[in-house]
C-alpha cells in the first residue's frame, strides 16, 4: 500500500495509474457496457458527428464509434499486454541465464541477440507474420518475439550487477545449485527494473499492434481493433474525421498512460531516487 | 445508352468510321496539340507484359499501347477497325473475311502480314498458352490466310458477334517469328504494332512508353511519352493528382469522387457500366452445392442499401446476373427484395437451422471489395449466416483464392456482349469457371444465342439465361459500379470506355496550357 501511495505522490505516476486503470477497466467490462452493438449499421446515420444518440459520432457504415472503441479496447489492449508478457518472459529468461552463466556462453547468446536487435522491431515482426500468416494472434506472437531481445539486454545488464554482490557469492559458497540461485537470489532483485521496462513496452506494443493492423496484417475487418479502425477510416477522412479521431485518440491515451506509469514506477522502485 | 445500333451492322462491311466514333465532340474545335508527357496513375501494379496473358486493367492499357488487334471496341460496343480495315461474313455468319491494312509495322521493323495474324490466333486458341479469355473469342474452328492480304475465320456454326469478340484485350497480333522462336521473351521485350514502344519497365513503380513515329494511323499518337505510375494507396494517388504530380487517374474510389471532381482544374469522369462485384460460391461443395443456401444468401442482401454503402451511390443494384442495362439484351426484372425471414427458413430447410459459419475472402484492391464483404456479413446475420471476413493483398488473392476458393468477392469489367461475359465466367467451359455451376440448360441457351442471328430470338434466349441465373444464383451480383476516374482539365480527348478495359491513349492530347516539364 505504501508503494501505491508513493506512486500517487509522483504526478507522472498518478496520471499514468489513472489512465492505465481506466483502460484496463474498459478492456475488462467495455463490451458489456457499450451502449450499442459495435457492428450494427445504422444506414440512415452515416458520418454523424457526436450527438446525444451517438456520443462520439458514427462511421461510414453508421456504426457507433463509442461502442466500437469500447469493444475494441479489449482486443487492442489485452493483445498488447499478451505480447508484452511473451516478450518479457522470453527476454528475461534469456537475459538472466546469459548474465548469470557468463563467459563464452554469455558472449555467444548476447551476440545473437545483438544481431536480431539490428533488425528494426516492426520489420522483424513483419518477417515473422509473413512466415506465420495473417491473424491477430500471430501479430501478438510476432511482436512478442520482436521485443524479446530488448528485454534480454536489460535483464542481463541488471543480472551482471547483482551477480557480483556478496549474497550471491554467499549462496554459491553455500553450495546452492544454479537454478536455485537464479530463482531465489537473482530474479527477485532484477524484477523491479524488468517490470518498469515492461510497462513502457506495453505502449510500444499497442502502437506496433495498431501499425500491423493498419497494414492489414493483424485484426481483420469488421473487428473494432483500433489500428484497423484508423486504417479503414482513412478512406473516408475527408467526409468525416471522427472515425479516425476516436481510435487515434484512444491509442494516444493508452500509450501516454502506460508510458507515464512506467516512468512513475521507475522513480518509485529505484532506491537511489528515494530521498 | 448503347442499346441502339450494336448489332445493326451485322454482316455488313464496317467502314472505317472509327475516328468519328471514338473522338469526343470537343476534338472538333481544334487540331490537338502534339507532344508532351502524360502521367497516368494506376492502383494495381502492372506485372505481366505478354499481351496474350494480361489480366488486369493497367496491363490491358499497356498491352493496348504496345500492340494492335484485328478490331477494337467502339464506345457503342461495336467493332471498329484496327489492323483490319474492313470485314464481311458469308450468308449465315459462319465464315468471316478480314481485310488487313498493308502499312502496319511491328516495332522490330517487319510488316504485319496475314501469316502473323493466323499464327497469333492459333497461339491464342492453343489451350497450352492458357490465354485468359481464350473462350471469349468465339467458336473459332480455323483461321487461314486469304487472298489479297486478308484472313479468313471459320466458326463452328453461325457466330454473329465475331468482330466484337475479337476486340478482347488479349487478342493482340504478334510476329509469327516471335511466337515460334521466343514467346517467353515477350515477358520482357514487347514486339508489337501499337502506337507506343516500351522505354522502361520498373517493377512496382513505373512503366514508361514512347510514341512510335511509324504508327499506321497518320498523325497519331499525339503524346510524346506516357508514364504509367503505380500508386497502391488511393490517398497517395488522390494527392498526386491534386498536387499536379500525375495528370490522370484511371480509377477513383467512390468515397473520394465527390471531393476530387470538385477540385480546381480537375475533371471527374463518370460513365455507367456493367462493371460489377460478385460473391463467388463454389457450387460443387457444401454448403453452396445446395441451391436453397444460395437462394438464402441472395435474399439476405438489401441491394439498394448496398449501392449506397459500397458504391456511395455511384452504381445500380444487381439481380444476380452479370448483365445490366448497359448491355443490349438486358432482361429487366424487379430487384430482389431483402427477406431475412424467408432466408432463415430456407437455411433451416437445407439443414442449417442453427446457422452457418463461413469465411469470405476479399482482396484489398479495390477497397470496396472488403466494404462489400463487411456489409454482406452484417446484412446476412439475421438469416443465420455467420460470415467472417478475411482480407488479402491482391497478388496473394490472385495466386491462392481466385478461381480456387469456395467463397470470395470477385470483381469484373463489363464485357462487350452478353455472350462474352457468360462464356468468361458462367458456362461449363468458361475461361474462369469459378462457380463450377456447370448448368447444362444454361450452356445450351448461351450456345444457341451465340449462333442466332435474329435479334428478337437472341433477346429471348439471353432473357432465359438471365432468368436462370437469377433463380439458381451461381454467384451473387448485388452491385454494378459506374466507372469513376479523374483527369486534369488540360488532358484532352480522353473518354472513359464503358467496357473499362479500353483506353485509346494514342488519341489523348494535352492542351496548349498544360504545364511544361
Amino acid at each position: 500500500m505504501s508503494f501505491l501511495k508513493t506512486l500517487i505522490r509522483h504526478p507522472q505516476g498518478a496520471v499514468g495509474l489513472f489512465l492505465t486503470a481506466l483502460v484496463l477497466t474498459m478492456a475488462a467490462i467495455g463490451p458489456s457496457i457499450a451502449p450499442l452493438d459495435p457492428e450494427t449499421m445504422h444506414f440512415a446515420n452515416r458520418f454523424e458527428p457526436p450527438s446525444a444518440e451517438f456520443l462520439l459520432g458514427t462511421d461510414w457504415f453508421g456504426r457507433d464509434l463509442l461502442s466500437r472503441m469500447m469493444v475494441g479496447a479489449q482486443s487492442t489492449v489485452l493483445l498488447a499486454l499478451l505480447a508484452t508478457i511473451i516478450a518479457t518472459t522470453i527476454g528475461a529468461l534469456i537475459g538472466i541465464i546469459s548474465g548469470y552463466l557468463g563467459g563464452w556462453l554469455d558472449e555467444g547468446i548476447m551476440r545473437i541477440v545483438d544481431a536480431i536487435m539490428a533488425i528494426p522491431g516492426l520489420l522483424f515482426a513483419l518477417l515473422i507474420i509473413s512466415a506465420l500468416g495473417t491473424s491477430a494472434l500471430n501479430a501478438v506472437i510476432a511482436i512478442g518475439i520482436a521485443f524479446a531481445p530488448g528485454m534480454a539486454r536489460i535483464s542481463r545488464s541488471v543480472t551482471l550487477q547483482i551477480r557480483a554482490l556478496d549474497y550471491v557469492s554467499a549462496a554459491r559458497s553455500r553450495g546452492e545449485n544454479s537454478l536455485w540461485i537464479v530463482l531465489a537470489e537473482i530474479l527477485p532483485n532484477v524484477a523491479a527494473p524488468i517490470i518498469v521496462e515492461a510497462t513502457i513496452r506495453v505502449a510500444f506494443a499497442i502502437m506496433t499492434l495498431a501499425t500491423l493492423s493498419f497494414l492489414g496484417l493483424g485484426a481483420q475487418p469488421p473487428s473494432p481493433e483500433w489500428g484497423l479502425m484508423i486504417s479503414q477510416g482513412r478512406e473516408h477522412m475527408f467526409r468525416s474525421p471522427w472515425p479516425i479521431i476516436v481510435p487515434g485518440g484512444a491509442i494516444a491515451l493508452v500509450a501516454i498512460g502506460f508510458n507515464l506509469l512506467g516512468d512513475g514506477l521507475r522513480d518509485v522502485l529505484n532506491p537511489k531516487s528515494e530521498h | 445508352m448503347m442499346k441502339l445500333t450494336r448489332r445493326a451492322a451485322l454482316t455488313l462491311s464496317a467502314a472505317a468510321l472509327s475516328v468519328s466514333l471514338t473522338l469526343p465532340a470537343m476534338a472538333q474545335t481544334a487540331e490537338p496539340v502534339a507532344g508532351g508527357t502524360l502521367r497516368v496513375s494506376v492502383n494495381i501494379t502492372p506485372q505481366v507484359l505478354n499481351p496474350m496473358l494480361v489480366r488486369t486493367n493497367p496491363e490491358y492499357m499497356i498491352a493496348e499501347m504496345l500492340y494492335s488487334g484485328l478490331t477494337t471496341l467502339g464506345h457503342d460496343m461495336t467493332a471498329q477497325p484496327d489492323l483490319a480495315t474492313q470485314w464481311h461474313a458469308n450468308a449465315d455468319a459462319s465464315e468471316w473475311t478480314f481485310q488487313l491494312r498493308d502499312d502496319a509495322m511491328f516495332s522490330d521493323g517487319t510488316t504485319v502480314t496475314a501469316a502473323d495474324v493466323v499464327a497469333s490466333f492459333e497461339k491464342l486458341l492453343d489451350p497450352e498458352t492458357a490465354a485468359p479469355g481464350r473462350r471469349n473469342l468465339g467458336p473459332i474452328a480455323s483461321v487461314a490466310v486469304g487472298a489479297d492480304n486478308s484472313v479468313i475465320f471459320t466458326t463452328d456454326g453461325p457466330f454473329a458477334d465475331l468482330p466484337v469478340a475479337l476486340t478482347y484485350p488479349t487478342a493482340k497480333v504478334l510476329p509469327e517469328s516471335v511466337i515460334d522462336a521466343g514467346f517467353e521473351s515477350l515477358a520482357q521485350t514487347p514486339v508489337g504494332s501499337g502506337p507506343f514502344r516500351l522505354a522502361e519497365f520498373n517493377a512496382d513503380q513505373s512503366v514508361i512508353l514512347e510514341a512510335r513515329d511509324d504508327y499506321f494511323v497518320e498523325g497519331l499518337p499525339y503524346l510524346e511519352t506516357v508514364e504509367v505510375l503505380t500508386f497502391p494507396d488511393a490517398a497517395g494517388s488522390n494527392t498526386a493528382l491534386l498536387a499536379g504530380e500525375v495528370d490522370m487517374m484511371l480509377d477513383v474510389q467512390p468515397t473520394d469522387f465527390e471531393r476530387i471532381s470538385a477540385a480546381d482544374g480537375i475533371d471527374g469522369l463518370r460513365t455507367p457500366s456493367g462493371r460489377f462485384l460478385d460473391v463467388v460460391m463454389d457450387t460443387q461443395v457444401a454448403p453452396w452445392s445446395d441451391p436453397r443456401v444460395r437462394e438464402a444468401l441472395s435474399l439476405s442482401v438489401d441491394r439498394a442499401a448496398m449501392v449506397e454503402l459500397v458504391a456511395e451511390g455511384y452504381g445500380t443494384p444487381g439481380n444476380d446476373s452479370p448483365v445490366n442495362s448497359a448491355y443490349a439484351y438486358y432482361a429487366d426484372s424487379p430487384v430482389k427484395t431483402y427477406d431475412p425471414v424467408k432466408a432463415k427458413a430456407l437455411l433451416a430447410e437445407a439443414g442449417y437451422a442453427d446457422g452457418l459459419s463461413l469465411e469470405l475472402v476479399a482482396s484489398e484492391k479495390p477497397g470496396y471489395r472488403s466494404a462489400m464483404a463487411v456489409v454482406l456479413r452484417e446484412m446476412a446475420k439475421p438469416a443465420g449466416f455467420d460470415i467472417s471476413v478475411k482480407t488479402m493483398d491482391h497478388p496473394s488473392y490472385l495466386e491462392q483464392v481466385w478461381k480456387k476458393g469456395p467463397f470470395y468477392v470477385g470483381f469484373y469489367n463489363m464485357q462487350p456482349t452478353e455472350g462474352t461475359i457468360f462464356n468468361l465466367l458462367f458456362t461449363s467451359d468458361a475461361s474462369w469457371n469459378e462457380t463450377k455451376w456447370n448448368n447444362a440448360a444454361f450452356d445450351a441457351l448461351v450456345d444457341e444465342a451465340d449462333k442466332t442471328v435474329d435479334p428478337a430470338k437472341r433477346a429471348e434466349l439471353y432473357a432465359d439465361a438471365q432468368k436462370l441465373m437469377r433463380e439458381d444464383v451461381p454467384a451473387l451480383v448485388p452491385v454494378f459500379f459506374d466507372l469513376l476516374g479523374a483527369k486534369a482539365a488540360y488532358v484532352e480527348n480522353y473518354q472513359q470506355h464503358p467496357r473499362g478495359a479500353n483506353y485509346a491513349l494514342h488519341r489523348v492530347s494535352l492542351s496548349a496550357d498544360a504545364p511544361t516539364r
